[in-house]
């Protein structure tokens, strides 16, 4: 619900104030030091019988919500006093008593504006395929202009480059459902989650008898993606033998399933993603040149989030918003604390990491509010220290696996082939139960 | 318009495809010999009484429809027989047989262009790769599944198909990518609303989260999850919510809370009869008690998991949990 945000610096009419909100069909909310005007208050009053002067020196000061008006209300009846109240920022200035039906009707058409305000963004944001990139950071419309103008030609391949978590996948998304392919499939695959031996298969499809378990015929991704686009996450990843048969795709427009003697034609739109610099891989041999030039035509380049400014708050407050509504909290304002923790992280993790830390710290809050201290994880305590050289076998042992698991990020299998033993053996070593059989 | 004479199945198929399994079964029973001779009413028979959990009698039936349908050259009620017919192996434990069904099927609905058909026979053919611990092959169909009720317009499908794609992820030891297809299916079980999904959704992004270090995250979306499965009557998600909770609890040390938590999951799993999810909370405590030192009670839960795996056809898990029972005898306490 809106509300009707009150700074009281004074007891004159402090009753007036709730009573006014619920007239008016809006959520009451008392601002104060820690405690800043919700994001979706549609007027902020400060509340001075008594105290005008020091209102002149809050309303500076006072932070504004996007459409929000301040109002400064007093007991005094001057002209003089309006027109610096108008001078510090506020919209205007009203004498209570005398003025109360005229705050009154001065709310209730900024209350109504604000609602036919929303319903028209909300019916625009519904519309607009771009709409989940949210930011009005230079860097990151200067990408969806781009991208806007990319998104009609239902035909050109793009390649999106971006560090982890900057939005790639939601970009390719807005770029399908703002082309002419919108209608088709969009089908999304990740080439660096796909184990090699199962890749060509997964994309290109094959016969039966095609191998030894090719037991029956399979369409790949690409023909699932007939008609519209194909999301090529991790391109990166691609073995440079399907990099070969990528680009024979992407020049004749025809698939040939794996064990299959005819191509096929494919009616698909390309849209591929990297975080690595494809150039190095290119320098490296781990990347085909000519796939690099046919990719690098039309890139879109999303920027990390520390360089997005203030995009980073304009985004916490629609996660905090959305987070709350999903577990059924009332939505804590950020406060200026949380702020500035957020404006000093780095966020490796980019938007991701982001959500993900104010989901944290909302869960993690007492209801209502946000604990900056809670939005980031603590740091995961080592297993073990160094493996010790002199010492039963079982404790180097059991030394050795943690220093894995801490290597791994916890990932047993990857702990268990980095140190040659199966995974049964290592949650056997992980439990205390181990034999030392393989 | 058709009277019942002209069309006397016309009330059982209303029902079973309205999903009031048991009323179409009563229906179904109380036609004469020569109808039930048909292949139409061996496919509702058997789509009915796969429902009611009367798997036996609902895979016969299926397989007679199918070689009905076959022999009439009718490829519409064969694909959708091979399909109900392969559910019945594939309840039963027969999983090869399930899977070439399900294969079959795959195959018919391509050749028809059924985009519904299309993508349940993948998803079902991942979830026979996934019990017989094809992990990698797994992913595979249920990410094609994904596509298909993606492009059928099915977002229900869609997120049923991710979450299947969070829990391949997660028996490949990858909790990143389990957390992020549980983020996927989480959008949409929310935009559709979908209490049930959003339960699955929550618990597995809950597993990954404390997977990856954080468990008082874990723990609370876990939590939460639990709550929602109590308000939908959803026992296995219920059972799934305690048996994560249990493995939390263990992972942070507090083993006499995991135990708790595993002994209530293991009492609802048997209370609901379901083979695997005994198994899958069987081999947790097996582990947890690996961890406090009691090789012998920890032998006994994995012998005891190895049956009810091998009750439900997935040999691989049930051997490697007859080995984890042999290890576990010679452990040290």
């Amino acid at each position: 619900m809106t509300a009707l945000a009150v700074v009281r610096l004074s007891d004159s009419f402090s009753s007036v104030w709730p009573d006014l909100a619920t007239e008016l069909g809006l959520a009451f909310s008392l601002v104060g030091p820690d405690r800043p005007p919700p994001a979706d208050a549609v007027a902020v009053v400060v509340a001075a019988g008594g105290e005008e002067q020091r209102a002149l020196d809050v309303v500076p000061g006072l932070p504004r919500p996007d459409g929000a008006a301040i109002y400064v209300v007093g007991s005094r009846e001057s002209h003089r006093f309006a027109v610096q109240a108008l001078r510090a920022g506020a919209a205007d200035y009203f004498a209570l008593p005398a003025e109360l039906d005229l705050l009154r009707r001065t709310l209730r058409a900024q209350a109504e504006a604000h609602r036919e305000r929303q319903q028209r963004d909300a019916a625009r944001a519904a519309d607009d395929p771009f709409r989940k990139l949210m930011g009005s950071s230079p860097a990151l419309t200067a990408v969806l202009e781009s991208a806007r103008r990319v998104a009609p030609h239902g035909v050109a391949t793009v390649l999106l480059t971006g560090e982890t978590g900057t939005g790639k996948e939601l970009l390719a998304r807005a770029l399908h459902e703002a082309s002419p392919r919108a209608a088709g499939p969009l089908v999304a695959v990740n080439c660096a989650a796909i184990p090699t031996h199962l890749l060509e298969s997964e994309l290109f499809g094959h016969e039966r008898g095609a191998f030894t378990d090719a037991h029956q015929t399979k369409r790949g991704l690409f023909e699932e993606a007939d008609r519209g686009t194909l999301f090529l996450d991790e391109i990166g990843h691609l073995p440079l033998a399907l990099q070969g048969k990528l680009l024979r795709v992407l020049e004749e427009k025809r698939i040939r399933r794996v064990g299959a003697t005819e191509a096929r034609a494919v009616d698909v739109r390309i849209v591929a993603a990297t975080h690595v610099d494809l150039r190095e891989a290119v320098q490296r041999g781990d990347f085909r040149e000519d796939l690099y030039y046919r990719l690098n035509v039309i890139v879109l380049d999303l920027p990390p989030l520390r360089a997005r400014g203030s995009d980073v708050e304009q985004l916490a407050e629609a996660f905090v918003v959305s987070l709350a509504a999903r577990y059924g909290l009332p939505a804590p304002p950020l406060t200026r604390e949380v702020r500035t923790a957020l404006r000093r992280h780095h966020w490796p993790g980019n938007v991701r990491e982001l959500r993900h830390a104010l989901e944290r710290a909302l869960l993690l809050s007492a209801p209502g509010a946000l604990d900056p201290a809670a939005l980031l994880p603590p740091a995961r305590p080592a297993r073990a220290g160094a493996v010790p050289e002199r010492a039963p076998l079982a404790t180097i042992i059991a030394a050795a696996v943690n220093a894995a698991m801490d290597r791994c990020g916890g990932n047993k299998s990857a702990a268990a082939r980095e140190l040659g033993i199966s995974r049964q053996r290592l949650q056997r070593i992980l439990d205390g139960s181990d034999d030392q059989r393989a | 318009m058709t009277s019942v004479l002209d069309d006397p199945l016309r009330a059982a198929r209303h029902a079973v495809e309205g999903g009031r399994f048991r009323d179409g079964w009563g229906l179904l029973d109380d036609q004469p010999p020569a109808l039930r001779r048909t292949a139409e009413w061996q496919l509702l028979a058997a789509m009915a009484r796969w429902r009611l959990g009367e798997f036996g009698p609902s895979h016969a039936a299926a397989l007679q429809a199918r070689d009905a349908y076959r022999a009439a050259g009718d490829t519409d009620g064969e694909m959708r027989a091979e399909n109900v017919a392969a559910a019945g192996a594939f309840a039963r434990g027969r999983l090869p047989e399930a899977e070439r069904g399900f294969a079959r099927a795959l195959e018919l609905a391509e050749r028809a262009g059924d985009r519904l058909l299309m993508a349940r026979a993948a998803n079902n053919l991942g979830n026979v790769a996934f019990y017989r611990g094809r992990h990698d092959t797994a992913l595979a169909c249920y990410r094609l599944a994904r596509a298909r009720f993606a492009r059928a317009g099915l977002p229900h499908g869609e997120a049923e198909a991710l979450i299947n794609v969070g829990l391949a992820w997660r028996e490949l030891d990858r909790p990143a990518e389990a957390q992020e297809a549980g983020d996927q299916a989480l959008e949409i079980a929310e935009r559709i609303q979908s209490r049930r999904l959003i339960a699955q959704a929550l618990a597995m992004r809950g597993e990954a989260i404390a997977q990856a270090g954080d468990a008082a995250v874990g723990r609370t979306l876990v939590e939460r999850a639990r709550a929602l499965a109590r308000v939908e009557d959803d026992r296995l998600a219920e059972i799934e919510a305690l048996r994560l909770r249990s493995n939390i609890e263990r992972e942070a040390g507090d083993l006499a809370a995991a135990q708790q938590f595993g002994e209530e999951a293991l009492a609802l799993a048997r209370r609901i009869h379901n083979p695997w999810t005994v198994a899958t909370v069987l081999k947790d405590l097996g582990h947890l008690h690996l961890r406090r030192g009691d090789g012998p009670t920890a032998a006994r839960a994995f012998s005891q998991a190895a049956e009810s795996y091998a009750e439900i056809g997935a040999d691989v898990r049930a051997r490697r949990m007859r080995e984890e029972a042999r290890q576990a005898s010679g452990a040290v306490s």
